[in-house]
């Protein structure tokens, strides 16, 4: 009779768990191409990151309605200017989508003056650039990634050679790292019980299937 | 009666940590600060894997679905693709935050609907939301452009109406679960000195789940759904059996009332539209694709009702499963009761989570 009771009780907790756990996993609304450039200053450490951002045509005509301000169904330089102040406003609680880890320390960026924003062909583009907060010599290992933390913006590298180092990279060996999804959910389960016990949050999932950009250092 | 009474309570109170654990703080405003995002939970455990599958399979869907919107404005002939993709888009995406899953789920629960109502809401509550991403776009487009008033913020505005209302229907399906039980608790105590411990202890425990106990005073529990009859009653204590064997009239009034706390819900649900839709619609709209735009988002709305459909039906499922499996009547009446408050509650906390999140934003 305990062993019903718990069963159903079980049951219950399971579809408490279900019910809990069904609006789950946030997922992209807006894709963008990107580019990075990655400035190596005279001092041998890295003084910039360049971000060129294109965005679908989907989401480009959503953004072209909400700041028509003049109502003609065109993109005018203040109305430009306008959407680049948005989102810098916006991007600054997310890190400028901007992550380093300088052997595996996090590294944050500053804000950056001014996101350029143009519209060509009926897509959005984006030109911003970012420094780190703190110095960044080419030394150890350094990791660079662009992605949004909260999945709204799926961020897309097409070609490797869409991140690039720009001046003397001396001794460093680059990679670009591409997570193969299944590899990740095999990772993922076998660090299953660490990440159930630390509690993962949002942020270290997106994290996963972000393409990266590592300098190896001698 | 510790133990008979702390057990239902004690499921409850796991039930509302497990849900707290798995919620982070929401995002309802995207990060982009143009558009919306759905508020998010993050995957946790076991299911991390599998939401995984889930986020990649959105992703190739949408990348699709933009790809046959951009098809179409050259070759019209590709309207069947769009439709056919943004129904897949809309079975995918409805398994992703928002789109009132967990609210449906609970209120089916919380209401002992047939698995039916429980699939006609799930339509109502789809098509609505469809019906209000129309209604934005087009007038964001006609009224609004120029004034200043952006999309972002009427849909903005409309979320937090979505969420104030869920909070309030969560309420008020709790305070209707609850109250009998409260006036069967009080009746006992009036009818029972505390001096019979022992028998005030059991009827407890009954009362916890009002709806299907017609006997809270002897401890007969052998009667089954033929046998009983209802004139034990203290007054009011039952008013909600689901078991009277005649019609009678306020049965049908009774009815009328589950139809206005239906359109309750569906519109608290469907008032918040789904910002997929919304940037289908606006670029089939700058593009002059009107009856591609519509149909896609009908298509969508579509899909987002099975999807949501089978997860209301999984959990009637589970609870009748539940109760059934309970060993005696009274456990199954107690676990049914329990399952039921729990059902409002989380409609409640639900609405209430979702409602704070978006007043931050």
């Amino acid at each position: 009779m305990i062993g019903r009771h718990t069963l159903a009780q079980l049951a219950l907790a399971s579809g408490c768990l279900c019910a809990a756990a069904a609006p789950a996993v946030a997922h992209p609304h807006v894709f963008a191409e990107a580019r990075l450039e990655i400035v190596v200053g005279d001092q041998g450490a890295i003084s910039e990151l360049r971000h060129v951002w294109r965005f679908d045509e989907l989401f480009s005509a959503t953004v072209l309605l909400e700041f028509d301000s003049s109502a003609n169904l065109k993109f005018e330089q203040e109305e430009l200017l306008e959407v680049g102040n948005v989102i810098r406003e916006s991007l600054a609680d997310f890190g400028y989508f901007t992550f380093i880890a300088r052997n595996s320390k996090d590294v944050t960026v500053a804000a950056p003056d001014i996101i350029h924003v143009d519209y060509l062909d009926g897509q959005l583009l984006l030109f911003f650039s970012v420094k780190p907060d703190s110095a960044l010599p080419l030394d150890g290992d350094l990791s660079f990634g662009v992605y949004d933390p909260t999945m709204y913006t799926a961020i897309d590298f097409i070609n490797d050679s869409d991140l690039v180092i720009e001046g003397n990279m001396g001794g460093c060996e680059r990679t670009v790292v591409r997570p193969d999804a299944d590899e990740i959910i095999v990772q993922y389960e076998e660090s299953l019980a660490e990440a159930f016990s630390e509690g993962a949050d949002a942020n270290d999932f997106s994290k996963f299937f972000a393409t990266r950009l590592e300098l190896k250092c001698a | 009666m510790r133990v008979t009474q702390m057990r239902p309570l004690a499921v409850l109170a796991l039930c509302a940590s497990m849900f707290f654990l798995l919620l982070t703080p929401a995002m309802a405003q995207s990060s982009l600060g143009i558009g919306s995002a759905e508020p998010a939970i993050a995957p946790g455990g076991a299911f991390g894997s599998f939401f995984g599958w889930i986020y990649q399979q959105q992703q190739t869907f949408y990348q699709a679905l933009s790809g046959a919107l951009q098809a179409m404005r050259d070759d019209p002939s590709k309207l069947w693709v769009l439709i056919g993709l943004s129904f897949a888009y809309g079975i995918f995406h409805a398994a992703g935050p928002g789109h009132g899953k967990a609210v449906i789920s609970s209120y089916v629960i919380a209401n002992e609907q047939t698995l039916r109502r429980g699939v006609v809401i799930s339509f109502m509550a789809a098509f609505v939301q469809g019906a209000v991403a129309i209604a934005i776009v087009a007038v964001t487009y006609f009224l609004l452009r120029g004034t200043g008033i952006s999309m972002t913020e009427t849909t903005h505005s409309l979320e937090i109406a979505s969420y104030a209302l869920i909070a309030v229907f969560g309420a008020w399906l709790l305070y209707k679960k609850l109250r009998p039980v409260a006036r069967a608790v009080k009746a006992h105590a009036e009818a029972h000195p505390p001096i019979h411990a022992p028998a005030h202890a059991h009827a407890h425990a009954h009362a916890f789940s009002h709806e299907r106990i017609h006997d809270h005073h002897n401890h007969a529990h052998g009667h089954d759904h033929h046998g009983h009859s209802h004139h034990h009653h203290e007054n009011g204590v039952c008013t909600t059996c689901g078991h009277s064997h005649a019609p009678d009239p306020s049965q049908i009034s009774a009815e009328k009332l589950d139809m206005k706390e239906a359109w309750s819900a569906v519109i608290a649900i469907g008032l918040r539209p789904c910002s997929g839709a919304l940037i289908v619609l606006t670029f089939a709209l700058l593009n002059g694709l009107f009856l591609g735009g519509f149909l896609s988002v009908i298509a969508m709305s579509v899909g987002t009702a099975i999807t949501v459909s089978i997860l209301a039906t999984l959990a009637v499922l589970a609870k009748n499963t539940a109760v059934r499996l309970a060993s005696t009547d009274s456990a199954a009446s107690r676990i049914g009761g329990t399952i039921e408050i729990a059902g409002a509650g989380f409609v409640l906390i639900l609405g209430l989570v979702l409602l704070a999140a978006a007043l931050q934003a």
